[in-house]
């Protein structure tokens, strides 16, 4: 490929310094590593062919055009160790969290939610999206989104507290 | 609570995720609820938990990082496109045009002026340590993560030019490599233009010559936004670009000149930023 905007590749750059490592850990919830550092750089491929204006929207676009490519791979390969259920993304069991003993409460209690839950959860607060963007993301409707977060915050609430009385 | 509002509304409340009537007519319940109150405590003690407990998962080991050839944490790309882009400014010709341009048409009529500015005490001791470490290392790295010290009290304590001297000697090297890190965007931006100011002001040669060698600035800025990311590169760029432009044709710019034009640079290198990162970086085409 042919570089010949030089300010398009700085921000291209500085792009994928930034979101690289958060889009790697967002596909790797489904799919194996390997598949998902293929599936990043797929996505950085897009992002510099895509002719749209993008300002301020990369980070919905980038995890939103992810995902689909996550879908995508899980459909094609019957053999993953993943499945997708209606359209949802469900790591399995084995997968979840390879690091279980390292994991805070927190961790764990979230890697119990539902798989939609679960996801906006992570959405939310790990990469630090609005409503908006998660809408984006996902194709769920705002409210939605409102709706899973917040059944999700009062599981969370409820284990977490429980954990906290027991111990 | 009696109070009839969605929960879910409380939650996105809670988050900053309503604006306008809504959030008003919750706020207004919360000051009378203390079930409401205490609600939206809870969550945002939670969401605080969450956020803090969410991050420190690992990302993944240094992923293949093989688009278009460069690998991400050898900063390759980034430092030909940084490269790149700062020759694109600084590829403005060394002439009186530029001259009327940066001081004239955009608003910045008064050109640089040296004025006594008094010392207000003695410069700040993390300020110096940090600018001491630049000027130690032919190519200079420095991750300025959490600074705290003040760009507009740090300029007008440098009435000698002293920052612009210690510097000076850092880049005696062809390398100047700067990496500063910031949790706040105005930090952030703030340490660009003054870290492009000091740099483009003690720049002798032209920088085009040095663009076109192995050494060039890179100005590579990290923030939660990408798009902010790319202004304040382009700010510190900008302001590199306006100080050297400045000395060559027209003297040294140091200590209280550099001061009294801060504000000026900022405004220079904001409209240059901001006009280049919205309309030519993000939608055009390869």
């Amino acid at each position: 490929m042919t570089i010949k905007d030089p300010q398009r590749e700085a921000w291209l750059a500085l792009t994928m310094q930034h979101w690289e490592p958060r889009l790697h850990r967002y596909c790797s919830r489904f799919v194996r590593a390997e598949v998902a550092a293929e599936i990043v750089q797929e996505t950085f491929t897009r992002l510099w062919n895509e002719t749209q204006d993008l300002a301020g929207r990369e980070q919905p676009w980038l995890f939103h055009v992810s995902r689909n490519l996550c879908i995508d791979h899980i459909r094609r390969e019957k053999k993953t160790i993943l499945k997708e259920v209606e359209g949802v993304l469900v790591p399995e069991t084995e997968t979840q969290l390879e690091n279980q003993q390292q994991a805070t409460e927190l961790q764990r209690i979230t890697s119990t939610l539902p798989p939609a839950q679960r996801e906006v959860v992570r959405l939310k607060f790990q990469e630090d999206m609005s409503y908006q963007q998660i809408s984006e993301v996902t194709g769920y409707s705002i409210s939605y989104v409102g709706v899973l977060i917040h059944e999700a915050m009062i599981k969370i609430r409820k284990q977490y507290s429980k954990k906290e009385i027991s111990s | 609570m009696k109070h009839g509002i969605d929960p879910a509304k409380l939650t996105a409340y809670a988050l900053g995720e309503l604006s306008g009537a809504e959030a008003r007519e919750i706020e207004a319940l919360a000051k009378t609820d203390p079930d409401i109150r205490r609600f939206i405590d809870e969550t945002r003690a939670m969401a605080r938990e969450l956020k803090s407990d969410l991050n420190e998962e690992p990302t993944p080991p240094e992923s293949r990082g093989t688009f278009l050839g460069f690998r991400r944490f050898s900063n390759k790309y980034a430092e030909a496109g940084a490269g790149l882009l700062i020759l694109l400014l600084l590829a403005i010709p060394a002439s009186r045009r530029v001259s009327k341009f940066l001081h004239g048409s955009h608003g910045l009529e008064n050109a640089p002026q040296q004025a006594d500015i008094a010392s207000e005490g003695s410069l700040n001791a993390e300020a110096i340590g940090f600018l001491d470490s630049l000027a130690k290392r032919p190519t200079v790295e420095a991750a300025v993560r959490d600074c705290r010290f003040e760009v507009p009290q740090l300029l007008r304590q440098d009435t000698k030019g002293e920052i612009v001297d210690s510097v000076l000697e850092g880049l005696q090297g062809k390398n100047l490599q700067l990496n500063y890190h910031s949790s706040t965007g105005t930090e952030l931006y703030n340490l660009a233009v003054l870290l492009g100011s000091v740099a483009g002001s003690a720049y002798k040669k032209d920088p085009k010559d040095i663009v076109k060698s192995e050494g060039d600035f890179q100005f590579v800025t990290h923030h939660t936004d990408t798009q902010s990311s790319v202004v304040f590169g382009f700010a510190g760029t900008a302001a590199a670009a306006y100080c050297w432009v400045s000395v060559t044709l027209e003297g040294q710019l140091k200590g209280s000149a550099l001061s009294d034009i801060s504000s000026k640079i900022q405004d220079l290198a904001e409209r240059v930023a901001l006009s280049l990162a919205a309309k030519k970086a993000p939608g055009s085409n390869p």
